[in-house]
């Protein structure tokens, strides 16, 4: 690990001040689960020169519940979230999102605002003292087109022979399944326009701008997260699905379904929202959902298996909101 | 180097006083002061192993839903010890089969996973319950004819998981159980 000045942020716009002191040579940390892994590793060829710390700013750590709506600072830990009676009556998805993130001690450590902001966990990208200078860091291919891609996307890469690295998180998908908005220095944007199919960044975010606040609006109705691993305690999900289902006299009437870990972004499974409206929620609905939802999977040379992983997930999300 | 391999030949040879191991019907005894040359001491240890998984054939998931370990460790001087090897054991073993895996870049050769979350050891929450079961016969040649227990369990687990895998099944998967494989022999890729 080389050396870093480190800046405690007393608010917001002091961090965002600092961040454009440093232009693109610094990082903000909180937890600093993921931004430390990467540094130590050592896989970034520009090393932050500065750590914008924003543990410092007081009061961005509130889970809060008003008329409904639930509004979560982006210090909030995952831990609290998980924790939260309020989140864990109302708002499911997201506590059992918050609930099956990491391990415990990085729940204790980690954000809501760094789990969405996280890096992506590609082992090519990752790979220590970058030895496989891809896309992402500036190169010229994707190594993981010719190589062992069993945790990459199956609805293609970024672009055309772009980055195929998965969104690794767990929050992602219910908040863009719960339609939350997010609150930057700048601006509010919509969840599910939040993460960015890019080869750069995995967010919209700008250089200096900064998550503050996540709001969650009532939610429409029932809702749940399931999520495939390899491990229970600890593991990046290899595929996660959130869905939100409203009911009227017994039918479907509005669903949000977002699937994770199977594209660059959380990706949003709208022919399997299609394919539920009007229904009822018996199992062959949901399978049939959950084949419409990977029916324009285009799997690599080693995920193939991530296509029935990902249709039974759907199939499991959309039974777990039933009553 | 040469004197110490010719020992433990020698002693391989040694009559123990056991039969050929049987499959239907078998037993040894050991009991009694060590006769054979001085150097290695070749210990039969005896155990019995049972894995019980479930395989989810949507994902391909292999839950293991209960391991049992019976050791006969002559005698247990220190049962937390024995059962601690036991439980250890029983994770290790069975998740060298069940996840674990050194993944190489097929174009490359450069190892993909060389780390701890890519490389996936299972925790206590993916081995189920395990039965760990001390059976003392005094059989060693150890003080109260006690026996070792060092690396028995992980060396049998992985193979009752595997044929607890088969069972499941129908076939014969190569290990790692990964979902993967699992699929693909359940026809689903």
């Amino acid at each position: 690990m080389k050396n870093f000045a480190h800046v405690n942020a007393r608010s917001l716009d002091e961090a965002a001040a600092a961040l454009r002191r440093y232009g693109k040579r610094a990082a903000v940390i909180a937890g600093g689960t993921d931004l430390l892994g990467k540094m130590k590793d050592e896989i970034l060829p520009v090393y932050p020169e500065a750590l914008v710390n924003i543990k410092t700013i007081p009061g961005l750590d509130s889970i809060a519940c008003k008329n409904g709506s639930l509004s979560i600072g982006a210090l909030a830990r995952l831990e609290d979230i998980a924790a939260d009676e309020v989140v864990k009556r109302d708002f499911c998805a997201l506590a059992e999102a918050a609930r099956r993130a990491a391990s415990t001690h990085l729940r204790e450590m980690g954000t809501i605002g760094g789990n969405i902001c996280q890096d992506i966990r590609c082992w090519y990208y990752r790979n220590p003292n970058n030895r496989f200078p891809c896309l992402r860091k500036g190169g010229g291919r994707c190594y993981a087109i010719d190589g062992d891609n069993r945790y990459h996307s199956i609805f293609g890469g970024s672009v055309e022979k772009g980055c195929y690295a998965v969104h690794p998180s767990d929050i992602a998908p219910a908040l863009v399944a719960l339609d939350a908005s997010i609150k930057t220095t700048r601006r509010t944007i919509k969840a599910e326009d939040f993460f960015q199919v890019s080869v750069t960044k995995t967010t919209v975010l700008d250089d200096d701008e900064i998550v503050a606040l996540i709001e969650v609006p009532p939610p429409a109705g029932r809702s749940s997260f399931v999520k495939f691993a390899l491990r229970k305690a600890i593991d990046f999900p290899i595929v996660n699905c959130a869905a939100m289902i409203s009911m009227s006299q017994n039918k479907v009437a509005s669903a949000r379904i977002c699937l994770n870990a199977v594209f660059v972004t959380p990706y949003r499974a709208a022919e399997a929202e299609k394919a539920m409206a009007g229904k009822a929620m018996t199992e062959a609905d949901a399978e049939a959902a959950g084949a419409a939802a990977v029916s324009a999977a285009r799997p690599m040379t080693h995920n193939a298996y991530m296509v029935p992983v990902a249709k039974a997930m759907v199939k499991r999300a959309i039974l777990g909101c039933a009553d | 180097m040469a004197e110490l391999v010719g020992f433990s030949h020698f002693a391989g040879k040694m009559d123990m006083g056991s039969t050929e191991p049987l499959f239907a019907y078998g037993w040894h005894s050991q009991q009694g002061a060590y006769q054979g040359p001085p150097g290695p001491r070749p210990v039969f240890v005896r155990q019995a192993h049972f894995v019980e998984v479930e395989v989810d054939p949507e994902t391909g998931e292999v839950e293991i839903v209960r391991i049992a370990n019976a050791n006969d460790v002559g005698k247990a001087i220190n049962p937390d010890a024995v059962q601690g090897q036991q439980y250890g054991g029983a994770v290790m073993g069975v998740s060298r089969v069940r996840t674990e895996d050194v993944v190489y870049c097929p174009a490359t050769g450069v190892v993909l996973n060389g780390n701890l979350i890519d490389y996936k050891i299972n925790t206590m929450l993916d081995c189920g319950p395990i039965d760990a079961i001390i059976i003392e016969t005094g059989m060693g040649y150890g003080p109260y004819g006690a026996v070792g227990i060092g690396e028995d369990v992980a060396t049998m687990a992985p193979y009752a998981f595997y044929a607890a895998v088969h069972n499941a099944l129908g076939e014969w998967v190569d290990l790692p159980a990964t979902p993967e494989k699992v699929l693909k022999a359940l026809g689903k890729i």
